[in-house]
């Protein structure tokens, strides 16, 4: 099968025997109602909620006692008073992945829990099939990429990667765009990359700046590889997986 | 058990759709996300149960149940609320609803809710029973020392009373009841002296909230006929 470039960018997916492996979750929630309904139809999908516990100081403790591998954090909005706990939860369990699950929110919000450093976020509206692929992709997302060259450029202070989430702001060409970008690859060699003019190229980046809320496209590029949306120097494995 | 389910979260709906699944004796038969689609919806498919949240988007939870209710009387409806508070709890059950349940509460609590209702029990969270039930106390007795000051007025003044209450003054009313607007008055004078008020305006209050207590009283206890038309019967002033 030919190699074509865009494929060293392909995204962190998961392998196919990623679907069926039992995840362990604990969920932090004040309508117990709630929890226990999600226990039940997650438990259909081998996402396992070990635990519930409500929204109180005790939370980080229980995280720390049965070391999930998703923590899954209800709040009312993804605001900074209501997020404090999922801070304190990461202060005390660095190596814990936390999705926030929000019952209003916006897309600017959204974007915001992902930056304050949180593994996903995700609307209590969503569907059940949503949220267990959250779930699964924030779950795969455990073991750490031996050859992330820009790791530790990109990386925030928790030295987590994150992903998926921010994917679907983006249309498919944006999303090529941004993993072009991300290689520092200038306007000229991503329009000829594409097979698209330098205008549109920059048509793109400029609505990909809009939708990521960043300001600049190295701001783009870092945000994309700290959250794992774009995969860097990895020919070795794309050639062994092609 | 045939059950309708009124939520506008559709996590918090579906992740309850996949629980009750999991009970033999019950079955969702419907799922609706705003308040008017749930009533047509219990009209169309007459389930045994509805589960209503109160914060239903169209019409608010606690209309949807009064409304499911006149539309399907044999529909047992339990209102979920986010959490425990008195004024919703009273709301549903003047509302005619058989339940109330906090989204606080276990998912066994759920199950069990609903084969209560169905039963044709009440289900009221043990914290808010003494609660509801000093409410109900305070009500009747209300209702009973406001029926008693009703109850000494003359025929005639009954009417006067039911005119002012719409708000009517002095000439209409003298019009209306074919009086002198001095005899009016006394009249007035009398039924603010046994009502134990100190205005028209009082006194009108006070029908609308004898009124209020009756309905309240009417809806939980519909087996106890209200005196209410008796005492204010007579003409029905427009």
């Amino acid at each position: 099968m030919a190699q074509t470039p865009e494929r060293l960018f392909e995204p962190i997916g998961f392998p196919a025997d990623e679907h069926r492996r039992e995840i362990r979750t604990l969920i932090v929630e004040e309508e117990q109602l709630f929890a226990e309904a999600l226990q039940s139809a997650l438990a259909l999908e081998a996402i396992v909620v070990e635990r519930i516990v409500p929204p109180e100081p005790g939370a980080s403790m229980a995280v720390q006692d049965s070391d999930p591998d998703v923590v899954i954090v209800g709040v009312d909005a993804p605001t900074p008073s209501e997020l404090v706990l999922g801070e304190t939860i990461l202060e005390a369990s660095p190596r814990a992945r936390l999705l926030i699950l929000a019952r209003t929110m916006d897309r600017s919000q959204g974007l915001r829990v992902m930056r304050a450093g949180f593994h996903g976020c995700l609307s209590k509206d969503a569907s059940v099939p949503r949220l267990v692929r959250a779930i699964r992709a924030i779950a795969a997302r455990g073991a750490p990429s031996r050859t992330d060259r820009l790791a530790h450029f990109g990386a925030d202070s928790r030295g987590r990667r994150q992903a998926g989430l921010l994917r679907p702001h983006l249309t498919p060409r944006e999303y090529e765009v941004l993993q072009l970008i991300a290689t520092g690859a200038p306007g000229r060699v991503i329009a000829r990359r594409l097979g698209i003019s330098e205008n549109t190229v920059r048509t793109h980046s400029q609505s990909i700046l809009v939708k990521l809320q960043v300001h600049s496209r190295l701001e783009a590029a870092t945000l994309a590889i700290r959250h794992g949306l774009v995969r860097l120097g990895v020919h070795d494995e794309a050639s062994m997986a092609g | 058990m045939r059950i309708l389910l009124a939520d506008d979260q559709s996590l918090f709906r579906e992740a309850v759709r996949f629980a009750l699944s999991t009970a033999p004796d019950m079955e969702v038969v419907a799922e609706q996300t705003d308040g008017i689609g749930a009533v047509s919806e219990a009209a169309r498919t007459k389930p045994d149960v509805a589960f209503v949240d109160v914060g239903l988007p169209s019409s608010g939870g606690v209309e949807a149940a009064r409304a499911i209710v006149e539309a399907v009387p044999e529909c047992r409806v339990i209102v979920v609320s986010p959490k425990e508070d008195e004024r919703t709890l009273m709301e549903a059950v003047m509302a005619g609803a058989s339940g109330y349940l906090t989204r606080r509460a276990h998912l066994s609590e759920l199950l069990e809710a609903a084969r209560s209702v169905h039963r044709g029990e009440a289900v009221i969270p043990p914290s808010l029973l003494r609660w509801l039930l000093s409410q109900l106390v305070g009500l009747h007795r209300e209702g009973k020392e406001a029926l008693a000051r009703l109850s000494s007025l003359t025929n005639r003044e009954r009417q006067v009373l039911a005119f002012l209450s719409h708000g009517a003054d002095n000439r209409a009313i003298a019009r209306e009841l074919v009086i002198s607007p001095e005899t009016a008055r006394t009249h007035i004078q009398n039924v603010l002296t046994k009502l134990g008020v100190h205005s028209r305006l009082e006194a009108a209050a006070f029908v609308g909230r004898f009124r209020e207590v009756e309905d309240a009283l009417d809806h939980i206890v519909p087996d106890v006929q209200s005196s209410r038309r008796l005492v204010l019967g007579g003409p029905s002033p427009v």
